[in-house]
């Protein structure tokens, strides 16, 4: 019988130097719904700052079954001493393809411009919120190529697509495998943020990644029997690397003054003008939903620009980078009282000016920083109970405790015309201080 | 999220902390996760929450993050528990504003809230943790299986997300959550 493993092909990446690829998983790169993810930029109008940020989420999804492997053999190979898991060969391979498989399909559903308009732009169903994993999910179920490639590994595997479709919404929870594709160490960011940082140029996204993926081990809490992901004290550092990379990529290119008002710019472009016929919801259909891709944005803006359409001036901020100006913000840390005069003081501005202005949060950006706690597995513990073997990163480092995650910046944005300067004027003349 | 809905998500967040602290005497993330979790998956109070499988059971990051802005705003106070073992979360005076302005948004929820403090109001976080990890079991699965099947399967799937409760545990809350309707 032919194994899942028999043939590969190299994929060369810039990131992670040759990635393997087998069979089935490149009859899945090679549909339509796959490739669509070549013309899906990861970071969507940040390359209108960043000008290297062209990558796609195509790239980064190869990039994320590449590391999950990598992960993996290194956590079966550990276990081999450990025994937390004590798998047999057949469950080992069966759990390897699991997550090679989400973590090639895990980005699918994205829409064009990757988070650009997420939580505005999607459907609901049954008065739940939809998010670019629930269209993972249904792409997984609906595209006929990518089913039947998953669904025929189900009578060797025990692989369907279902199951991976509810790994990627986390509907069928997996407490020891999640955490390797979607947790505080998980193998999404640390491609992410190497890749981001290799793209943009922003150093602050890089960390020592081979030392990362060789410490990570399986650890038991001491609250929690089921083994999870954890690391060992030998890669506190390159842990604490990892979230500080967070943290400065949040503030540096997430979070970025000007590329947020091109996500707030693009979002009403899209709402308005693409996404006019449907309710300003990306439609719920696949197919329909498939045919959406960066270049239909750019094609609308064109086409906005030329036929002298109803949102012209807003293309035209598009196309040749007009956005509105920051012209103030409060501190990352904002407090109640310096919130409170932020609002009053807009009010005041959209009254004299007009309504012309955008408003921007940094718990509504992509890629929030937040801490997340796991646990590490100490060289030399006092004794071999768990409580004594396993610690809560917070207890080894410093450094992880003293992060504030809670990053509510605000921001104000003017557009650019002839009253630019007299907002300016207006808004330092006026009380900002608690 | 604008000015307006924050205030009236932090006022009903407070004024959940506040009936919680009525009732116990101290309580941390685990609590408040699942009592909100209740609220918003079970009774259908309308909050923005997407809670997903994690280490205690149903969570949500943002709830987490914000109840960590709230506590940067003074509104609540998050210290250590007496016993040194995990959090203690303390409503602060200074919520009161927040608690006035989502008081039409409170008032619109009262007999949903009731029903949440009435029925998990005492119950410790562990037990918390497996209420709200069964009730999630069973809302994702609900449409696959049927009668008792489906009560077979929520048993074991929750036994092998949770080891460390037993099977007698584990049924005697299922049929605590289907007494009260919560499994429908």
């Amino acid at each position: 019988m032919s194994s899942y493993f028999d043939k590969y092909h190299i994929f060369r990446d810039p990131i992670h130097g040759y990635i393997k690829v087998y069979d089935i998983e490149r009859d899945i790169i090679n549909t339509s719904a796959f490739q669509r993810l070549r013309r899906i930029k990861q970071l969507g109008p940040t390359n209108l700052i960043y000008h290297g940020a062209d990558h796609t989420r195509f790239a980064h999804s190869l990039g994320v079954m590449e590391l999950v492997s990598r992960v993996y053999d290194i956590l079966i190979l550990k276990d081999k001493q450990e025994k937390l898991l004590n798998w047999d060969e057949k469950e080992i391979q069966k759990n390897k393809i699991l997550l090679r498989l989400v973590a090639l399909l895990h980005d699918i559903g994205h829409p064009p411009l990757s988070h650009v308009g997420e939580g505005v732009l999607f459907s609901e169903e049954g008065g739940k919120k939809l998010t670019h994993k629930d269209f993972s999910k249904k792409i997984i179920l609906e595209d006929k190529a990518i089913k039947e490639s998953i669904d025929n590994l189900n009578s060797e595997y025990e692989i369907t697509a279902e199951k991976i479709g509810k790994f990627i919404t986390k509907e069928e929870p997996n407490p020891i495998l999640q955490p390797i594709i979607d947790g505080p160490l998980d193998v999404d960011r640390m491609d992410y943020l190497w890749r981001d940082s290799f793209y943009t140029g922003v150093y602050y996204g890089r960390f020592d990644l081979d030392r990362l993926v060789n410490t990570l081990t399986m650890v038991r809490d001491k609250f929690y029997e089921s083994p999870t992901l954890g690391i060992d004290e030998g890669g506190v550092y390159t842990a604490e690397a990892l979230i500080l990379a967070r943290y400065y990529m949040f503030l540096q290119v997430y979070f970025h003054p000007v590329r947020r008002a091109y996500d707030l710019h693009f979002t009403e472009f899209i709402k308005k003008t693409l996404l006019k016929n449907y309710g300003e919801k990306y439609p719920f259909d696949v197919k329909e939903y498939l045919e959406h891709d960066d270049a239909s944005v750019f094609n609308r803006v064109k086409e906005e620009i030329s036929n002298n359409g109803e949102y012209k001036e807003l293309a035209n901020i598009l196309m040749y980078r007009q956005h509105h100006e920051c012209v103030k913000g409060t501190l990352d840390y904002t407090s109640i009282k310096e919130k409170e005069i932020f609002e009053k003081n807009i009010e005041e501005i959209r009254k004299k000016f007009g309504a012309n202005f955008l408003t921007d949060n940094a718990q509504d950006a992509p890629n929030k920083f937040k801490k997340e706690r796991f646990y590490v597995k100490l060289r030399s513990p006092k004794s071999s109970d768990i409580k004594d073997k396993y610690k809560d990163i917070e207890r080894v480092s410093n450094i992880i405790k003293s992060l504030d995650e809670g990053i509510n910046k605000n921001r104000l944005y003017a557009p650019k015309n002839d009253k630019l300067e007299e907002v300016k004027r207006y808004i330092d003349a006026m009380e900002w201080e608690t | 999220m604008n000015q307006t809905y924050e205030k009236v998500l932090f006022g009903f967040i407070a004024h959940i902390l506040k009936r919680i602290e009525d009732i116990k005497s101290y309580f941390g993330y685990i609590v408040a996760q699942k009592i909100i979790y209740f609220l918003q998956e079970a009774y259908g109070v309308k909050l923005p929450y997407n809670f997903y499988f994690y280490h205690f059971g149903p969570y949500d990051d943002s709830l987490d993050t914000h109840l960590r802005i709230m506590k940067n705003y003074g509104l609540i106070d998050i210290g250590v528990d007496p016993k040194g073992m995990g959090y203690d979360i303390e409503v602060k005076k200074d919520a009161e504003n927040y608690i006035e302005y989502a008081k039409k948004f409170i008032e619109e929820n009262k007999d949903e809230v009731e029903s949440v403090l009435k029925h998990f109001g005492n119950y410790e976080p562990k037990d918390l943790e497996l209420a709200a990890t069964i009730h999630f079991v069973f809302k994702n699965n609900k449409q696959h299986y049927r009668g008792a099947d489906l009560e077979k399967v929520i048993i074991e799937k929750v036994q092998n997300l949770k080891p460390k409760f037993s099977k007698t545990e584990i049924e005697k809350e299922y049929d605590h959550l289907a007494k009260i309707n919560l499994l429908n």
